[in-house]
């Protein structure tokens, strides 16, 4: 697979490079824009320290490439040549205007999947819109949803439409390599804003109601309680729906007078009245630990969850005995701990085979081993900046 | 020919995070047979378990099982009974995946682990979902999507820099990230098997999902021994960067948009989009870095512009300058984006039970030559012919026998 991406393609390509499909990252001689983005290892500006570039390019090999230049993408039509998948992460119609269009791109390579990630699609009036994170956020429905009753929309962390834009096109491509050959080549594309506009049903929940989900912090629609609530070290979060999930959240409140009547045990009521029920959550809640709010609270079948910084996260016993976080050696930086993937597959385990490319790695590997350039086409292709 | 024809996967799961991968395996060809019993009914199936709901939530609550489960088969059958388990297995030999998303050891308790269903189908792939993973002290826990984010950080980051209690977020996120996950480990385990003869099981812990587009976040802590706080709307590369609140809607309500700036190149842009004013003209904004020291009174400034005018307008302006900015759409916004109307994302999927005309997100992954369809979700029991008697090859009189001593209820 080629993966010719900024921020959008890595999470697709990182997917499919960690299930063992060789991903070969072409980036500009200068290196890809990821490279500038933080977390940075010591926190030092290094081309080959980005935190950020480690984790989204893990398993692939990489090659530099000016695709901007006539020669670069006579390499690059060579390149697609030997490949099954294109991964896309450009604006649309960028490889169009350099003359890679479909036509082209199938004649260089008849049964290739070209797959892109782009804010809005390839097809629609907002199709050449401007788009990042924030406004996939935004135009998606998600933003309108996340944030303070009244207060200002909040984006979620990291790069949560990106990455699921990344990871449908990962889902989209095995679905047209099953295809393969009854038939060849397609094209899969994924709006960051309709993965987002597919969550949390905002779409059924105004046409079956009339009325837009709005703002709430983290009250949840009809769970109640459910939301965050304090405890003595921090946050808790219950999420208390059915009745009997209710009465055994009752007991564990200590059966309070104030919440015995059984009406309480109706949901819709609970949510109706979270004004009353929450400051009693929370008065007890908050004389407890998080630990041991959610081990009795599980111990009952709540649904309970610690608010957990990441670090909280990885120190916790359930990803050591998992191993979530392994040691793996490679990175420039010395060996350190990793996250694995994101699923276990006991026949085919993740593993971190090499880790993310230092700028041109694969060059010579690719370029003469590969494509059969001699050392002197390769030299001057270093020397024209090609790559 | 969808992508997907001739895979057929047995589906023991309840609300989003279970039904959502098989789902969209079946929206792209799969045929997803769907197993639930009156007694441990999908929980979106109206009466499953939740009581005290009037006729209008129970209808609600089916809106989103047609959500979750169209494009399926539904089969009925009481993994309780004593001769259910045969039935089950017979199932599985037809079958080429079994997932689930029920607490941990139900499908044990039920003779359905990975082991017993090798043993009668052996390139079964198994796909077993659970909160916090099938192993480890915490194996046991039941989450929904709410209680993962909070385990796996997400709550904690999504925030302002500082206040005391974290904002987090009403939404069930890490059901629909577990979702897409699904869907990859089960078509790579597929590719897998038909390259090697060999099935597999696949252990997915919601939280480890949802923690896979967390992952620089970990490294900032794990390399660098740092605890990474919460940065709202704002971000290390690029100012503006935020939602800002515009001038109200016709009818009062409120209306917000995102403006994001890059490069000095879309700074130039927007400066000329909105006429120049003199305080963008300010040394302090004019350069990246100096934007980003002087966020706070960056943001005053255009939140003195937007407030003067509604976000479509806001948008049309900059998008039309080649600046990044979005309308903060609410569901209405959404279902009425002319965009996603022109791509068609917003579809209708009829259903004999629904009374009204409701409206779906339609299919995030566009395949040019082979597209997926949508199907409506299947009513109760609606394919135990198909199930029963055509794969399994009963009778009538078997059926009706089972039906009867209540295996198929």
């Amino acid at each position: 697979m080629l993966e010719v991406a900024g921020e959008r393609g890595e999470y697709c390509g990182k997917l499919l490079a960690d299930l063992g499909a060789d991903v070969i990252k072409i980036e500009p001689p200068e290196g890809s824009p990821t490279r500038r983005r933080g977390p940075f290892a010591a926190d030092r500006l290094h081309r080959e320290g980005s935190l950020h570039f480690a984790y989204y390019n893990t398993n692939k090999r990489g090659i530099t490439l000016r695709l901007a230049a006539a020669s670069g993408r006579s390499l690059f039509r060579r390149l697609l040549a030997a490949a099954d998948v294109l991964v896309d992460g450009m604006e649309p119609g960028y490889l169009e205007a350099l003359g890679l269009d479909d036509a082209a791109l199938h004649s260089a390579r008849p049964d290739l999947i070209h797959t892109s990630i782009t804010p809005f699609g390839l097809s629609g009036p907002h199709r050449d819109y401007h788009g990042d994170e924030l406004v996939a956020f935004a135009m998606g429905g998600f933003l309108f949803i996340s944030g303070q009753q009244g207060g200002r929309p909040l984006v979620g962390p990291g790069q949560q439409a990106t990455d699921l834009g990344g990871l449908h096109a990962a889902a989209g491509v095995l679905m047209a390599l099953q295809n393969r050959p009854a038939v060849a080549g397609q094209q899969v594309s994924v709006s960051m804003q309709e993965v987002l506009a597919s969550e949390e049903h905002l779409i059924e929940r105004y046409t079956f109601a009339g009325t837009s989900v709005r703002r709430e912090g983290s009250q949840h629609g009809t769970a109640a309680p459910g939301r965050i609530y304090p405890a003595r070290d921090g946050f808790i979060h219950f999420f208390i729906a059915q009745p009997e999930k209710w009465r055994a959240f009752f007991r564990l409140l200590g059966d309070p007078e104030m919440l015995s009547d059984e009406v309480w045990s109706d949901p819709p009521f609970r949510r109706a009245n979270v004004d009353i029920l929450n400051p009693l959550v929370a008065a007890w809640s908050s004389e407890r630990s998080r630990q041991e709010l959610v081990e009795r609270a599980q111990d009952r079948g709540l649904p309970t969850g610690s608010v957990n910084a990441p670090r909280e996260f990885i120190d916790s016993a359930q990803c050591a005995q998992r191993g979530l976080f392994p040691v793996v050696d490679g990175a420039l930086w010395g060996p350190c701990r990793f996250p694995a993937g994101p699923y276990q597959l006991g026949d085919s385990p993740w593993a971190l085979r090499h880790p993310a490319p230092v700028l041109g790695q694969d060059n010579e590997a690719i370029y003469l081993g590969e494509l059969g350039l001699s050392r002197a086409e390769l030299l001057a292709l270093r020397a024209n900046g090609m790559i | 020919m969808l992508p997907l024809e001739g895979v057929r996967i047995l589906e023991f799961c309840s609300l989003i995070a279970g039904p959502l991968g098989p789902r969209i395996l079946a929206d792209h060809g799969a045929q997803v047979i769907k197993v639930e019993s009156e007694r441990r009914p999908d929980g979106f199936r109206a009466g499953g378990g939740f009581g005290g709901m009037t006729p209008e939530q129970l209808a609600n609550r089916l809106c989103n099982f047609n959500a979750f489960n169209r494009s399926k088969l539904s089969a009925s059958l009481d993994m309780t009974h004593p001769q259910a388990r045969e039935i089950a297995y017979r199932l599985v030999r037809t079958s080429d995946v079994v997932i689930d998303n029920f607490s941990y050891g139900v499908m044990q308790k039920w003779g359905m682990g990975y082991d017993a269903l090798r043993a009668i189908r052996p390139d079964i792939i198994v796909v077993s979902l659970k909160g916090l993973g099938s192993t480890g002290p915490q194996q046991g826990y039941v989450c929904l999507g709410p209680t993962i984010m909070a385990f796996s950080g997400l709550t904690h980051l999504w925030n302002f820099p500082d206040p005391p209690e974290p904002v987090g977020s009403q939404t069930a996120h890490p059901d629909y990230v577990v979702g897409g996950h699904v869907v990859v480990a089960i078509l790579a385990a597929l590719r897998h098997r038909q390259r090697t003869g060999r099935g597999q099981y696949i252990d997915v812990a919601m939280v480890e999902t949802t923690a896979a587009l967390l992952g620089p976040f970990y490294l900032d802590a794990l390399v660098n021994g740092r605890d990474p706080q919460p940065r709202g709307n704002w971000s290390p590369r690029a100012a503006p960067h935020n939602c800002y609140r515009c001038a109200d809607l016709p009818g009062g309500d409120e209306s917000w948009c995102v403006v994001s700036v890059w490069n000095d190149s879309q700074w130039n842009a927007f400066r000329q989009a909105v006429g120049d004013p003199a305080w963008a003209a300010a040394p302090q904004f004019a350069t990246m870095l100096r934007r980003i020291r002087h966020t706070a009174e960056l943001d005053g400034h255009m939140e003195a512009w937007t407030r003067q005018h509604p976000a479509p307008e806001i948008v049309d302006i900059l998008q039309a300058a080649g600046v990044p900015a979005g309308i903060v759409q609410s569901g209405k916004d959404l279902t009425n984006d002319p965009h996603l109307q022109a791509r068609g994302f917003v579809a209708g999927v009829p259903h004999p039970e629904m009374t009204r005309a409701v409206f779906y997100p339609g299919l995030t992954i566009s395949l040019t030559k082979t597209p997926g369809h949508l199907r409506r979700a299947p009513q109760w029991a609606e394919h135990n012919d198909y199930a029963y008697r055509e794969l399994l090859g009963l009778t009538a009189e078997e059926v009706a026998s089972l039906q009867q001593e209540g295996v198929l209820t």
